[in-house]
């Protein structure tokens, strides 16, 4: 038991890490760059940990020390809940809800910290961090309430059995379209925007507070796809060894990551807070009603298209 | 009965600057914002002082190209194009013909730089690293085209009293115009990018409007006020150099906002393009130095404009009969079009602030002539505290 714990907490820590590396040295790529060492995020994970941690004189000290620390203790927990790379999860009844809340915790954490932090540039990139959550998350607990609705299930390991996106392609975009957002990289890196209010919450930060906030972060977009990718993929591929495993759940987030974070972020520019509400909450949200309403009334579609499909 | 529509906010105060990662120079800005929306703006200048002015006085005047050359890295070709123009004005010095074309080829190659280099920063401030690293590599292609002609990438070292140093061969013009169908190529991939994207198009138009009216009243200059529909180009109408020789349509467009800047600036990329392969064409032989008395300069004042890439430089000169001069006043393009922030700013909302600050292709360190330090505190003086001498 502690050995799976250990295995699955030290495997998400490398593997938020590396994917920042390769998501860095993709789009470096695709802007005629050379890009950074594929460890970068390591280097500056460690280089940061080292360091002193300030705490400004107008802040409220518990609070702007807190919020890194809860930003990463509640990833922590999700990488032990969300099946990375086995058939079956640790928790029991309704771990869903549980890890869905989980993964709102670090935007949370930005918020409370970035609130705290006593800047008018903290300040403004909390509000807009809100807007942005409010934003994606919509589609997102609709898409996996949907799929809960027809696993029958709120327990992940019940869903993961099944691979969704053979039965709700719709609510799986709607799904995979919410990663730029929770990403927080262009065109929705409203919250951190460095030339607008200077990367927001995180400009008082120093030291190690800011390893754990930008580590929290890194988990989150990790464990964000692979929570998709168990859910809409199943976890019935993950049936070699565990390191086996490892390295094919590694690849399937990769490539999640790199065609819808780092393809994004290469392709466009900063959007505006108004203009995400409207984005996600037209077609996404949509989407996945439209998943939802169709599999409630009876219609199963990809049965009747491909026969092959459904449950 | 407050409004219910009226959504009210806690004012916020915002600084941004003397140093923020959305300047590229030291300028200070205090916004005024409810929520997301910029109610006032107050901006200062004057933390880049380099005494420009007075180091001019207190060399000889043949070290004076040098010196102005040094006042900005980007537009290195006009300062010191309108200077000597200025001196060849007051010692009535005749240019030869190849010396004024060989002059404009380096004025709109470096227009060509700055205007790519403006796109760049603009993507850049909109979260678009893409644009920046494309418009910055193939910019690259004018600075080795400059280093070609010059020997220098960024400060050419081209203009002298009474002619230009760097006479252009056969084979460098030849290669250079190749360069420049590439360019051109470039150009239009950059406005087909920036134009045609929704994205950009959402966060641009109409983003720090300017009114006609307003830039005329604020006497905006150069792509600036070209953006907001008034046809004013210094090389049309004071036809310096060999600018004379062809016939130059002031490019307008309507609105003054970020799109309409981009679309000023890149257009003119094109017709810089088409000036330059113009100007190699038909380059014509002779000197390219003018003989005339090194010594001294006889009294006299002049006072001239040039189109910078970012406006209308407007350059005093006063001499006094010795090897030095009297007086040298500046007055770079940014300081006229500094007022157009007010309108352009009020009523925007804070994602909008650094594109606004950049639409103008703002040169700070240019701009700063004077800056006041009492007691240890620095001062803005107006216009009116010099006249009463309360300074």
């Amino acid at each position: 038991m502690i050995v799976t714990v250990v295995a699955a907490l030290v495997y998400a820590f490398v593997a938020a890490l590396l994917l920042q590396g390769i998501r860095r040295i993709v789009v470096a790529h695709s802007q005629f760059r050379k890009g950074p060492s594929i460890f970068q995020a390591f280097y500056d994970f460690f280089k940061l940990i080292s360091k002193e941690s300030l705490t400004p004189n107008v802040t409220s000290p518990l609070l702007f020390n807190l919020a890194p620390i809860l930003s990463v203790a509640s990833m922590l927990v999700a990488a032990l809940i969300i099946p990375l790379a086995a058939p079956t999860s640790a928790v029991g009844a309704g771990d869903l809800i549980l890890v869905i809340y989980l993964l709102a915790i670090p935007p949370i954490a930005l918020i409370l910290g970035g609130s705290a932090s006593g800047s008018p540039y903290g300040a403004i990139g909390a509000a807009r961090e809100v807007a942005l959550l409010i934003a994606y998350e919509t589609p997102f607990i609709v898409a996996m309430a949907a799929v809960a609705i027809a696993a029958g299930s709120f327990q992940l390991s019940t869903i993961s059995a099944t691979a969704w996106i053979s039965v709700m392609p719709l609510a799986a975009i709607a799904a995979i379209w919410t990663l730029p957002a929770a990403a927080a990289v262009q065109p929705f890196d409203i919250a951190e925007a460095e030339t607008e209010i200077c990367s927001g919450p995180y400009v008082e930060y120093s030291g190690p507070n800011l390893a754990l906030l930008q580590l929290g972060q890194w988990l989150k977009i990790f464990l964000y796809a692979s929570l998709i990718a168990a859910v809409f993929f199943g976890t019935a591929i993950y049936h070699f060894y565990p390191g086996v495993n490892f390295v094919i759940q590694f690849v399937i987030v990769a490539l999640l990551v790199t065609a819808f974070i780092a393809f994004w972020q290469a392709t466009t520019g900063r959007t505006r807070v108004t203009r995400v509400l409207r984005y996600y909450w037209a077609i996404p949200t949509m989407l996945a009603v439209i998943d939802l309403v169709l599999y409630v009334v009876g219609v199963r579609y990809m049965h009747f298209l491909f026969g092959w499909a459904g449950v | 009965m407050a409004d219910v529509n009226e959504r009210r906010f806690a004012k916020l105060k915002v600084p941004i600057g003397p140093s923020h990662p959305a300047l590229e120079e030291p300028a200070r800005f205090l916004f005024e914002v409810e929520g997301e929306k910029v109610v006032d703006v107050d901006y200062e200048l004057g933390f880049n002082h380099r005494s420009i002015e007075r180091l001019c006085q207190e060399r000889p005047f043949s070290k004076i190209v040098y010196l102005v050359e040094r006042i900005c890295g980007i537009c290195s070709h006009a300062h010191p194009l309108n200077h000597v123009e200025r001196v060849e004005d007051i010692a009535d010095i005749e240019v030869p013909e190849r010396a004024t074309y060989i002059r404009t080829i380096y004025a709109e190659l470096e227009r060509i730089h700055s205007h790519m280099l403006w796109a760049g920063i603009a993507g850049e401030e909109i979260g678009y690293h893409t644009l920046f690293m494309y418009t910055w590599r193939e910019r690259e292609k004018v600075l080795d085209l400059f280093e070609a002609l010059s020997g220098n990438r960024v400060m050419h070292g081209c203009n002298r009293i009474g002619g230009v140093k760097w006479n252009i061969t056969e084979e460098q013009a030849k290669s250079a115009v190749g360069a420049l169908t590439y360019l051109d190529t470039v150009a239009d991939k950059i406005t087909k990018a920036v134009i045609k994207d929704s994205n950009i198009a959402e966060r641009c138009k109409g983003v720090g409007s300017l009114s006609k009216e307003d830039a005329i009243r604020l006497g905006a200059v150069g792509p600036n006020a070209r953006a907001s529909g008034v046809p004013e180009d210094t090389r049309v109408m004071c036809k310096y150099a060999a600018y004379g020789d062809f016939d130059l349509e002031p490019l307008t467009a309507q609105g003054g906002d970020v799109v309409a800047q981009a679309v000023v600036r890149l257009s003119e990329i094109k017709q810089s393009i088409w000036l330059t392969k113009e100007l190699f064409a038909n380059l014509p032989d002779g000197p390219i130095q003018a003989e005339y008395d090194n010594e001294v300069i006889p009294p006299g004042r002049s006072v001239g404009r040039v189109e910078a890439p970012r406006g209308e430089l407007l350059h005093y000169v006063e001499t006094n009969g010795t090897n030095f001069f009297e007086r040298i006043k500046i007055r770079s393009p940014t300081l006229a079009n500094i007022q157009s922030y007010v309108p352009k700013f009020l009523g925007c909302q804070v994602a909008d602030i650094p594109i606004i600050a950049a639409s103008i292709d703002p040169c700070f360190s240019c701009t700063d002539r004077m800056t006041v330090i009492k007691d240890g505190k620095r001062k803005i003086v107006s216009s009116r505290d010099l006249k009463l001498g309360r300074v």
